[in-house]
């Protein structure tokens, strides 16, 4: 941030080029490793997100940089509620958000788009979470059985 | 412990969560609870192993729980030895407590036997209370008996009078307890009880100082004995001195009563399910 902000250059699956400050762009972990250890101005390949995703990963980054420098006049309250609006996606948003948060290596974004599914988890039975997230029950009915028996307990208070 | 595995082609439209890394789905299951985490493991078979691994068991587990676990404990995976944590109660502090996880939520639970307690007329006066050797002391199974080699029988007394606890102020830094409304119990039994007809009986109990009059009323639990609430307190409040007091235990008619088995006093973090 010293010499009034330097940018890097990300290139995205689909070919989109966004020039980012720094201090925004390195709060990826995987973009920061490029940055340091890459040729000087050139572009950083983000194969594994695309342009939509990247903006809003960028938007977030932006977000958490500016209040924690002070830049923006944001509560602590109003960064989480920034946050709980940020994460009201659909579905496949949010999966790739976690993938590119994953990919990218942005912890605080993993974790607020893994805690987003797992609260979409808690307190469900099996059956409405494989409907939720469209998962295919591959079990044998014997090896469904053994399972349910190994963990019975935490069916208990469900009744299933 | 489970490698981010990264670069993978992020494709749009049928996107189903199985398609997530591994490492994601472990991150995912350790923001449930140690419940939701079985319940998925019926989900499919990449959930069961993913709801097997260590680094989601981990985290279910108290924070420095290393410091908590004799050395003398052999587990084959973190689940394993979170199940034996909640199935076999740690005897601490000259096995004059004792710890364990509430299975559901993995939150810390306390027992203090009665030796770690005050028992106003205990000593010296063996005609009122005697230490016996723990019926049960072999049979563990909580939310149960805490495996205590002695409990207190009130043999005869006129009303009973104050029985206090403390409990340091380190059993509940860094750990899951810590912040949450906690709720205390007393654990007993009635063996050749005389002098308790009046059921229900009237309790005043509560964190020493605030004794509140609620009226609680005794429940069976699964061991065979009995608890009944004392009060519930948020462990920052009602802290003096690195301790937390509590006390007590009263009834209203001085009748002369007797038989009561006292196993201790019980901590538990209030879960919201």
């Amino acid at each position: 941030m010293g010499s009034t902000s330097t940018k890097i250059k990300l290139r995205t699956s689909d070919q989109k080029v966004f020039e980012v400050e720094e201090a925004v762009a390195v709060q990826s972990q995987t973009i920061k490793y490029f940055y340091e250890n890459g040729c000087p101005g050139s572009v950083i390949h983000v194969h594994s997100v695309s342009g939509d995703i990247l903006s809003k990963i960028l938007d977030y980054c932006k977000k958490h940089v500016n209040s924690a420098a002070g830049k923006e006049d944001i509560s602590p309250e109003e960064l989480y509620e920034w946050d709980a609006n940020f994460v009201k996606v659909d579905q496949n948003t949010l999966f790739d958000l976690i993938l590119a948060a994953n990919c990218l290596k942005i912890e605080s974004l993993l974790d607020l788009t893994c805690q987003t599914v797992a609260n979409m988890i808690k307190g469900k039975r099996p059956k409405e979470i494989r409907t939720t997230f469209n998962i295919k029950n591959d079990y044998t009915p014997e090896a469904e059985e053994a399972v349910r028996r190994e963990n019975k307990w935490a069916f208990d208070m469900l009744g299933v | 412990m489970d490698e981010r595995k990264g670069q993978r082609e992020v494709m749009c439209g049928n996107l189903d969560l199985g398609a997530l890394p591994t490492y994601c789905i472990s991150l995912i299951i350790s923001f449930t609870s140690p419940r939701d985490a079985c319940r998925l493991s019926l989900v499919s078979t990449d959930f069961n192993s993913a709801t097997e691994s260590d680094a989601v068991w981990e985290s279910f587990l108290p924070s420095q729980y290393q410091a908590l676990i004799p050395l003398s404990l052999s587990f084959s995976s973190k689940k394993q030895l979170y199940l034996r944590l909640c199935k076999n109660p740690l005897l601490i502090e000259a096995r004059r407590k004792s710890f364990w996880l509430d299975r559901g939520s993995g939150k810390k639970c306390y027992m203090l036997s009665p030796r770690d307690l005050t028992i106003i007329w205990s000593v010296d006066t063996p005609w009122y209370w005697r230490w016996v050797p723990n019926p049960d002391a072999r049979l563990f199974s909580p939310p149960c008996h805490a495996g205590f080699d002695e409990v207190a029988e009130l043999l005869s007394v006129a009303g009973l009078k104050s029985v206090e606890g403390l409990v340091s102020r380190h059993a509940f830094t860094h750990d899951a307890l810590q912040g949450l409304p906690c709720i205390q119990y007393l654990v007993y039994k009635v063996g050749n009880a005389y002098g308790f007809e009046s059921y229900p009986v009237k309790l005043s109990v509560g964190v020493v100082g605030t004794e509140a009059n609620d009226v609680h009323f005794p429940k069976a639990r699964v061991d065979g004995w009995l608890e009944v609430e004392m009060g519930e307190f948020f462990n920052e409040e009602c802290v003096n001195d690195g301790e937390l007091e509590m006390s007590a235990l009263e009834i209203e008619h001085l009748n002369p009563k007797g038989g009561l088995i006292l196993q201790g006093i019980e901590i538990r973090a209030m879960t919201p399910n």
